[in-house]
């Protein structure tokens, strides 16, 4: 008798000592099982039932429709364009921030740009670029005036860019606004990474005699290269998840994944909703690809770069 | 002829100067120091040799050549910085042959240096390792031997050991030393820890707010001090004020007791007040026919391993002494009355 | 190291983004400015302005703004806290879920959000403040990564281990140690990342659209099929209102806002 109470306190004891460590988080694990996990689940579990809930794979097989593929590949060529013209782009920009050494002020005004054009998306994105290269927009006004007097006596205007089959509502338009918010998004992520190379390396390959390209090839490129490609990804992802710009610029009549799983949304183009589960589960599982690849080259970064 | 001359170096940032008038001439195979604390311009003047930064005015030549205004990859010195500065994403071979592989060297050539190195600091196994599984002082040696793997005329060291425990600092110091003797490599080594100055040093250049105070042996440093500033960096210094009775004879009165200096003045009475130097290692307990004698009481008793010092209250200063920590010593109490005695040699009058 | 003041392919670079920045910028400028035929005017502004439409949906997006950041904060702060002092192997997890967000496209999480709450046993989007009630929690996840990021940011810059033992060893319970000792020190990461949410909310389209509700976003998406000029003076002050945000982050953190600003 005497031996059974203390290990039935204890027992209990011990339950409220683990309810309470955890007694923090929960709150917010609720929250996110409701608001995130849920959904997220739901969805999947979706793309894998045909109307009535019974299980199949019918759905996955048929991503094969020729619209799907053809919005698949689009979402795909746009984001790898634009990633890449970001990255290319956006690292030569941190490198002037950086170590470049441009002006103060430039240096300021850029740094300042980035926070606010990486974060500059939607629907005002789209505005702003048809404001300037739309239809009617300033650079298209300003290049349809450039005129020179044409052998033949009448004014030649050559930068029509319109006449000249350019459109802002297509591709290529799109890649141009994207443009406007992945090489930012690449500045703000690569200048911790290009202030991270130490000095002293430099120096260090510098005394040693080393030249300027040496010491960009066997030693800053080196260190450099998973922030760059980290960086890319995370641009890849960028584009790839992009909406409301497309959207907003195109009515609807670009072939897009994101833009597909919309109209499915709102009304039933693909005569399946379960299809429509089946392509965001396709996005998803692109972008757990990418950030996955992210986050692997983000370690190893972190290791090199804190020493 | 000397083998590195800097002459009439100067440096200012932005209406700062960090180095004023610095002039060296340094003989092919000699260790020299620059000593000093942080901020006088040992570490600036250091990086001038190496390239980094370029002198305001004032020449820079090594082996006749003047190296002024030739770019860092161009010297041929090498330099072993405070952080280490190996690169991270490179096996210690690579890095060590970083050199010689920019340089266009064969792929023989190389590796049969960076194992002849390996071997000079006992890390032949750590070939294929990367500097972040190396410990401190393994990383430092490694920067060593990068730096001497080109061939350097001349090897500079920027406070190389400071990032170190104090055990292994001072076996890595005696390391580097054994190298550098055994290569015949002239050196400058910064420092702001005068015992590894004066361990290592052929010749110490004591510094102090981008100006030289002194440069010398470091025998002649420690027990000639030129300068206060000095006197008062290197080694512990009693610094007691003094009225000056009889200044060609050197005699001094410490309140009523009476001294005498067999090193005068060494410069002339600028107003300021006399003081009595003397090192704390000079001073002797008890009475001694002929030398300098002194009557206080004593006020502490710090005891420091194998030293003890005892600070005694003489007229109203106070006089540190120190004195092996022998068993058979007899230690007073604190209260006592003691008496301490020194040369005539062994003080100074600044 | 040579240290020259001028660097050519620096400055190529970097003269190539301002102008990539700001040729947009002053064209949608100029565009909204010229309402009046031949006049540099306010015109558009003005009709914006007086719009009720758009001061009820800008009201409408600006109190979800604060309620998901009040939200956020009750949520994320002392759940953060606590990671940092009783659980941190629970770390790693947390981080995975707080980069969910980025890995699930807005589209597909409304999608789901419509799928899960939208039919039977919950049918919140039936009412308007089951919607809202919906709305809230998708902004609070999706301001998750930068509130969390502020915060996570903000906690390591201060130690909060060691204060928190400071505060205990003087006698503080965790609640007076939150509120008087960390919450103070926190001040700037909190306004950080209620800003940068903040702005999120307000330019947010897809959550509003889908699920029909009158917020920023779906009036800025009408007025761009139906106006020609006031798009563009609605495009210069929500850049306008993003800039003002973003520059009271930079007045009063005075460190690395990278982290903060792309909530990574």
């Amino acid at each position: 008798m005497a031996n059974s109470q203390p290990l039935q306190v204890s027992k209990k004891s011990k339950f409220l000592d683990i309810l309470g460590n955890w007694i923090g988080v929960i709150p917010f694990f609720i929250f996110i099982f409701v608001f995130l996990i849920l959904p997220s689940t739901n969805l999947f579990i979706g793309a894998f039932q045909d109307t009535q809930g019974n299980f199949t794979f019918a759905n996955i097989i048929g991503l094969q429709d020729p619209a799907i593929l053809k919005a698949y590949y689009v979402s795909l060529q746009v984001s790898v364009i634009t990633s890449l013209i970001g990255c290319i782009f956006g690292f030569f920009v941190a490198y002037a921030i950086t170590i470049g050494k441009a002006p103060k002020w430039m240096r300021n005004i850029l740094m300042t740009f980035s926070g606010l054009a990486a974060n500059f998306g939607g629907v005002p994105l789209a505005f702003a670029f048809i404001a300037t290269i739309g239809r009617t927009g300033l650079v298209t006004a300003l290049l349809k005036g450039i005129c020179f007097p044409a052998s033949s006596g009448v004014q030649s205007c050559p930068f029509d860019i319109y006449e000249n089959g350019f459109t802002l509502y297509g591709v290529l338009g799109l890649t141009l606004a994207y443009t406007y918010f992945e090489f930012p998004l690449m500045v703000l992520i690569i200048t911790p990474a290009l202030e991270g190379l130490k000095r002293d390396w430099r120096e260090a390959s510098d005394n040693l005699g080393a030249n300027s390209l040496q010491y960009w090839r066997y030693v800053a490129f080196p260190i450099l290269w998973p922030s760059i490609l980290g960086a890319g990804l995370l641009l890849f992802g960028s584009a790839f998840g992009a909406y409301a710009t497309a959207q907003a610029l195109t009515g609807g009549s670009i072939y897009l994944v994101t833009i597909l799983i919309g109209q499915q949304i709102r009304g039933d183009v693909l005569g399946n909703p379960n299809l429509g589960y089946a392509l965001a589960l396709g996005m998803v599982v692109i972008m757990g690809i990418t950030i996955s690849g992210y986050t692997i080259l983000q370690r190893r970064t972190a290791r090199w770069l804190k020493s | 002829m000397s083998f590195l001359t800097l002459t009439h170096i100067n440096k200012t940032f932005s209406e700062m100067p960090a180095v004023e008038d610095f002039n060296l001439s340094a003989e092919q195979g000699e260790f020299v120091s620059f000593l000093g604390p942080s901020g006088c311009g040992k570490t600036t003047t250091l990086r001038m040799i190496a390239g980094f930064e370029l002198p305001t005015s004032g020449q820079i030549t090594i082996a006749g050549q003047d190296l002024t205004y030739v770019p860092p990859n161009k010297r041929n010195v090498g330099m072993v910085f405070q952080s280490y500065a190996l690169f991270p994403n490179m096996t210690i071979a690579d890095n060590i042959g970083y050199g010689l592989k920019v340089a266009g060297k064969s792929k023989a050539e190389i590796h049969e240096r960076v194992t002849e190195m390996l071997e000079l600091i006992h890390l032949e196994n750590f070939r294929e390792r990367y500097p972040y599984q190396l410990s401190g002082g393994q990383q430092q040696r490694v920067a060593l031997v990068r730096a001497l793997a080109i061939r350097p005329q001349i090897l500079l060291l920027d406070e190389p050991l400071s990032a170190l425990d104090a055990k292994i600092r001072v076996e890595l110091r005696q390391e580097i030393r054994r190298i550098q003797q055994q290569l015949g490599i002239t050196t400058i080594y910064v420092t702001h820890d005068q015992e590894e100055a004066l361990s290592l040093s052929d010749r110490i250049v004591v510094m102090s707010q981008g100006r030289m105070e002194q440069v010398g042996t470091p025998s002649e440093i420690y027990t000639y001090p030129s300068t206060e500033f000095v006197a008062k960096f290197v080694g512990q210094i009693n610094l007691l004020p003094v009225d000056v009775v009889n200044p060609p004879e050197g005699l001094v009165k410490l309140g009523q007791q009476s001294v005498r200096s067999s090193r005068a003045l060494n410069h002339a009475d600028g107003g300021h007040p006399i003081r009595l130097a003397i090192r704390p290692e000079e001073l002797n307990p008890g009475f001694a026919e002929g030398a300098n004698n002194l009557t206080g009481t004593v006020e502490a008793i710090t005891y420091l391993g194998s030293i003890i010092r005892i600070r005694i209250n003489v007229e109203g200063q106070l006089i540190s002494m120190d004195i092996f920590n022998e068993r058979k010593l007899q230690i007073p109490a604190v209260g006592d009355s003691f008496q301490v005695n020194f040369d005539a040699d062994a003080c100074w009058l600044l | 190291m040579k240290t020259s003041r001028f660097n050519l392919w620096g400055l190529f670079w970097g003269t190539l983004a301002l102008l990539y920045f700001f040729i947009p910028m002053y064209g949608t400028l100029d565009f909204s400015l010229r309402m009046q035929k031949g006049l540099i005017s306010l015109r558009a502004y003005q009709i914006v302005l007086a719009d009720h439409q758009f001061v009820e949906s800008f009201l409408y997006s600006a109190t979800m703004g604060i309620i998901t950041v009040v939200i956020s904060i009750l949520i994320f702060l002392p759940t953060t806290y606590w990671i940092y002092l009783k659980l941190p192997k629970l770390r790693p997890v947390v981080e995975i879920l707080t980069i969910l967000p980025f890995i699930i496209p807005v589209i597909v999480y409304v999608f789901g959000l419509i799928r899960t709450f939208g039919r039977p046993p919950f049918r919140l989007t039936l009412t308007a403040t089951g919607t809202d009630f919906l709305m809230v929690g998708g902004y609070v996840v999706l301001s998750m990564p930068y509130m969390f990021r502020a915060i996570d940011v903000g906690m390591r810059a201060i130690d909060v281990r060691t204060l928190t033992e400071a505060s205990q060893s003087l006698g503080g319970n965790w609640l007076q140690t939150l509120i008087n000792v960390i919450l103070p020190n926190l001040r700037v990461a909190l306004l950080s990342g209620s800003l940068i949410s903040f702005a999120t909310v307000i330019g947010e389209l897809i959550l509003a659209d889908f699920l029909f509700r009158p917020a920023l976003g779906p009036y800025m998406t009408s007025i761009g099929t139906t106006k020609a000029y006031e798009p563009a003076a609605l495009t210069i002050m929500s850049f306008a209102l993003t800039w003002v945000c973003l520059g009271i982050i930079q007045l009063v953190s005075r460190g690395d806002t990278s982290q903060q600003l792309t909530g990574r």
